[in-house]
Formats: structure tokens, C-alpha cells, sequence
């Protein structure tokens, strides 16, 4: 039995003469956690529209369970959806918008309305009404609105936006453990990439509607690895004394003037000294890590190279 | 058939959740027992004055005092606005025009709200579904109808008994015979409402055209347009949902007109919201 619970065929949209989406391919396997970046009006949003139906592609298939979306459209009842802005009735207090969607989706019992209020830190007998939410409690509401209904897929476009530091954590543990213990599926999207890596399984980079990059977290750590920099003007020169004196063939020059090691990490001392001995001038010299913000940065700015 | 009743179950649920519709209900029930005082304190000294002066009655402007013959078809409507002959039907038929302008503007913000506040995303948008969000508002159309009638009824009969200390209900069959067609004519009014809703995603403009109709304002355009055409007054209006709202009461033959009328209506505004529903991005 296949794994693959959503896969997008070469899905393309346009509004006017802007494409905003552009031949885009992806799987996403039971229990995966996908993290989507890109900048504001990538594409990411109007790809999380697509995929639950509120908005239509010009081309391609959208299939959910290996069955097209668009023929079976039951599909699109097995997922939950928080996308932009929370979307409640302001005058309804909390427990009354989650009984609405309860309703809607043919939920009886409301015991999973209580318990989804209690995992999002809200109180189930609050009669206050969403209108005087702050933000934050908002937001929570909005996502206990999208994991009502037990979803097989999940789709969250940006759910920490306007949380504190203890309910991003709180949501982010709650990501994890539904994807561990309920195998759900969760694509997220966010802009605070240091936390969004400290979840994901996978990782796309959507760039002007082009998804530029697609690879398993173990990929990106691979790429994002500790390595020694070293900076200097005399690049060819550099590289000999590496290979021939230092024996060191695990790196890569990555512009005119910085050469990143892979190995040796720890012989910052000796490579320094066998260069200067050599009269190589160097500007810099030291280890550092590739943060998933820098990554993104990185394959932005190779996309418009 | 079960997506369809969770779809209904949702919307009544939001409908009964509503302070709107009780402040409707309630201002609905005020109005009549107003209308129904009025009828009291004017109408019977007028009905009065008619009786003795052999149907006509004496007018007062700036300029001159003079007397005006009343015809029978005004004899008979003060009479039955007098607290002799007052009726819990007549005094309904007195709240048509703020029933319907107080249904298509609830039908019609309640649409909009749902696109507004964007609570429709969280709902699995399947074009089976987005059908069903358009059948579920005329049920609920038909259910807050309902709604005014019983309110309406219950007023009627209060206002009746502090007038003339009795309830008359009138000709019951009348009454069955008239409210029948209303929720049709109705139906037919808030599918209008419901498309535009769909249409503009804008509650100002759905107010402005629920009050518009409710106005009649298409009946004057008939009016004109018969009038530039050069043909009878009535030759357009009377095919017009308001000109049936209007009428007192059904008779078979002007059925046969109303009936289908009212239904094209319904079915076609339908049909259209339908057809916008299914085809609109949600943003």
C-alpha cells in the first residue's frame, strides 16, 4: 500500500499575466512533516488554496489518497485547513465557532471540542467571544478549528503567527506528535525558519512559483553541515598547498575569494599555518554552520543569479 | 444525502446562534403590536366618520377642508382595521413589507458574512459542497420566514386582544391561502438576495439592494418602462414579484400566474448562485 497520501501533477496557476504558481510537482508520504518557505508572494499560499479546494488550477492534478481530487472530491473532507488570517465569527465565542465547524463536518459528540480547546490553552467555558481575542488566542483557536474532524492532512500557512515563544513551542510539540502518533501529514509554512526546522522531515523552497528545491531534512542538514572557512585573494594558490602539502580534498571553492572544508574541522591551526608559510594572505579563517535562514538566502539569491 | 444535513445543521445552528435574528424577531414583534395600536387609534374614528357620512370622509389640508369619497375597496380596509372587525390575519398582512425587508436583509448578511469572516475556508470546499452552502441558506430563508410568521402570529394575537379584549383570527383559510404563495414570493425574493450575495461578497451592497426591492424599486422601473413604451401602467408590474406580494390574497386564477412566476424565480437565482458559488476563488 503506497504511502504517498498527496501528490501535485504539474500544477499551474495564474492571476492575470502573473504566474503564480508554475509546474509544480510534489509527494508528500503519510506521517511527513513538509515545511514550505519561500518569500512573501512566492506561491506558497496560493499552493495550500489549491490543494483544499478554495481556489482552482489552470493545469495539473492535485491527488489525495493517489485518487484526483477533482473526480473525488470527498477527498477534500480528510483535510484541515488554517490559511492567512484565522477565519471565525467574531461574535461567537470559541467552543460555539468549533461547534459550527462540528456540525458541518458531521461530528456528534463535542467532547473533541472540549479537548481540542484544552490542547490549544484555551478554556472550553470561556463565553468570551472571538471579537476580543488577542491575536495569539486567535491563532490557537484557528488551528484547534483545523485539526477538528481528525484530518488526515494538514495544512498550515504560517500557525505561529502572533503566538509567544511558550505557545510556538506548544504547537510545534503538537505538530510533532500528531504526525508520530496519528501519522497525520502536515505541510506548514512559516517564516521563522530556526523553529520550522526544529520540525520538519522535508523541505521546499518555493521561489516565483517554482518550487526550487525539495530535499529530506537529512539532505539539508548534509548541506548545512559544519564546515571551515577560509577567505582569502589568492584562491588557486590556496587550493594547490590544500591538495598537494595538507592532502585535503574534501572541499569546495564556492566564490572568487572562499574556500569551504569539509573535513579537518579541527585543524584550523595547521591549515592557517601551513598558507602563511606559503605567503597566502588570508582574510578569514574559521568554522561555521549553515542556519536553514541562511540556506534559504543562499538558494534565493542562486535562483536570480 | 449526510454532507447535505451537515451543511443544513451548521447554517440553522448559525442562524439560531444570531443575535440578528432575534433583534429581527423582536423589532418584527414590536412593529406589529405599534400597528396594531395604530390601527386603533386611528382607523376607528375614521371608520367612524365613514359610517355616518355614507363612505366619505373629511379632509383638512393647509389650504381647505373638504370630504372625500372612499371607495370599496378602502371602505373595506378600514373596516377591517377597526377594533370591530380586526383580525390577527389583517394585522399580519400589515408587517409584509417589513417582513420582507428584514428577511433579505438577514438572508443577505448572512450570506456575506460567511465569505467576510472567511469561516467558509474551514469547511471542505468540494463542489458538491459549495451546492450545498447555496440550498442551505434558502432553507434557512424558509426557516427565519417561518420564524416571522409564528412571531407575527403571536403579536397579531396580543395586539387583537388589547384592542378589542378577543382574538378574531379571520378567515383561517384565508390566512392558509395567502401564506402559502408569501413563502414562495419570499423564497423567490431571498434566492435574489442570496446570488447577489454570492455575486458582490459585499454587505453594503447587499443591503442597498435588499432595501431597494423591498422598496418596490423594480416595480417603478416597470412602471417607467411601460410608460416610455406607451402601453398601460400595470402591462409589466403585474408579472413582478412585489405586485403578488402585494396582493391581499390569492384567488385560483391569479395562482396560476404567481405560482409559476415565483417559482422561475426561485429556481433561476438558485440555479445562478449555484453556478457563482461553484466557480468563485474563496480568498
Amino acid at each position: 500500500m503506497t504511502n504517498c497520501i498527496l501528490e501535485l501533477k504539474d500544477v499551474s496557476k495564474s492571476y492575470h499575466e502573473i504566474k503564480a504558481l508554475d509546474n509544480i510537482n510534489l509527494r508528500l508520504l503519510r506521517g511527513e512533516i513538509y515545511g514550505l518557505i519561500g518569500r512573501n508572494g512566492a506561491g506558497k499560499t496560493t499552493l495550500m488554496r489549491i490543494i483544499s479546494g478554495l481556489t482552482f488550477a489552470d493545469s495539473g492534478t492535485v491527488e489525495i489518497f493517489n485518487k484526483d481530487a477533482s473526480v473525488y472530491e470527498d477527498m477534500l473532507e480528510r483535510i484541515g485547513v488554517l490559511i492567512e488570517t484565522p477565519a471565525l465569527y467574531p461574535n461567537l465565542s470559541a467552543r460555539k465557532n468549533l461547534a459550527l465547524k462540528a456540525a458541518g463536518v458531521g461530528l456528534v459528540d463535542y467532547e473533541q471540542i472540549d479537548e481540542l480547546l484544552l490542547a490549544m490553552g484555551l478554556d472550553p467555558k470561556d463565553k468570551k467571544i472571538v471579537k476580543k481575542f488577542s491575536l495569539g488566542m486567535k491563532q490557537r483557536l484557528a488551528i484547534a478549528m483545523a485539526l477538528l474532524g481528525n484530518p488526515d492532512i494538514l495544512l498550515l500557512d504560517e500557525p505561529a503567527n502572533g503566538l509567544d515563544p511558550q505557545g510556538i513551542i506548544a504547537i510545534r510539540e503538537s505538530l510533532l506528535r500528531l504526525a508520530r502518533e496519528k501519522q497525520i501529514t502536515i505541510m506548514v509554512s512559516s517564516h521563522i525558519l530556526d523553529e520550522l526546522s526544529r520540525m520538519i522531515t522535508r523541505v521546499g523552497i518555493i521561489e516565483q512559483g517554482r518550487l526550487i528545491e525539495d530535499i529530506s531534512k537529512q539532505e539539508l542538514d548534509e548541506r548545512c553541515r559544519e564546515k571551515l572557512v577560509i577567505k582569502t585573494a589568492e584562491i588557486e594558490r590556496a587550493v594547490n598547498i590544500l591538495e598537494e602539502n595538507l592532502k585535503i580534498n574534501n572541499f569546495k571553492v564556492v566564490d572568487g575569494e572562499t574556500i569551504e572544508i569539509y573535513e579537518h574541522l579541527d585543524s584550523a591551526r595547521e591549515i592557517n599555518s601551513s598558507l602563511s608559510k606559503s605567503d597566502i594572505p588570508i582574510d578569514f579563517i574559521g568554522v561555521s554552520k549553515t542556519s536553514l535562514e541562511e540556506y534559504f538566502m543562499e538558494r534565493i539569491g542562486a535562483t536570480h543569479a | 444525502m449526510p454532507l447535505m444535513l451537515n451543511t443544513l445543521r451548521m447554517d440553522i445552528k448559525r442562524t439560531f446562534n444570531s443575535r440578528s435574528l432575534y433583534v429581527v424577531l423582536i423589532i418584527n414583534f414590536c412593529l406589529l403590536i405599534i400597528l396594531s395600536l395604530l390601527f386603533s387609534f386611528i382607523f376607528s374614528d375614521l371608520f367612524q366618520e365613514m359610517t355616518i357620512g355614507n363612505n366619505n370622509i373629511s379632509v383638512h389640508t393647509q389650504n381647505q377642508a373638504g370630504q372625500i369619497h372612499l371607495s370599496e375597496e378602502q371602505v373595506e380596509m378600514l373596516r377591517k382595521a377597526t377594533n370591530e372587525e380586526m383580525s390577527v390575519g389583517y394585522l399580519m398582512y400589515g408587517m409584509r413589507g417589513a417582513g420582507l425587508y428584514s428577511l433579505l436583509i438577514f438572508i443577505g448578511l448572512f450570506v456575506v458574512s460567511e465569505l467576510d469572516t472567511g469561516f467558509i475556508k474551514n469547511i471542505p470546499l468540494s463542489s458538491k459542497r459549495r451546492t450545498q452552502l447555496v440550498l442551505s441558506k434558502l432553507v434557512v430563508a424558509i426557516v427565519v420566514s417561518l420564524s416571522q410568521v409564528f412571531v407575527y402570529i403571536l403579536a397579531a394575537i396580543i395586539g387583537n386582544l388589547i384592542n378589542t379584549g378577543q382574538v378574531n383570527f379571520g378567515s383561517l383559510n384565508e390566512l392558509a391561502s395567502y401564506w402559502g404563495p408569501y413563502c414562495l414570493i419570499t423564497s423567490a425574493y431571498a434566492s435574489l438576495i442570496i446570488f447577489c450575495g454570492y455575486l458582490s461578497k459585499s454587505k453594503v451592497l447587499t443591503i442597498i439592494l435588499a432595501s431597494l426591492l423591498s422598496m418596490g424599486i423594480v416595480d417603478l422601473f416597470l412602471r417607467m418602462l411601460a410608460r416610455i413604451m406607451d402601453l398601460p401602467s400595470e402591462s409589466f408590474v403585474k408579472y413582478s414579484l412585489m405586485y403578488f406580494y402585494q396582493q391581499d390574497s390569492f384567488s385560483i386564477e391569479s395562482l396560476k400566474l404567481t405560482l409559476p412566476i415565483a417559482l422561475g424565480f426561485c429556481l433561476a437565482f438558485s440555479g445562478l448562485s449555484i453556478y457563482r458559488a461553484r466557480t468563485m476563488e474563496i480568498k
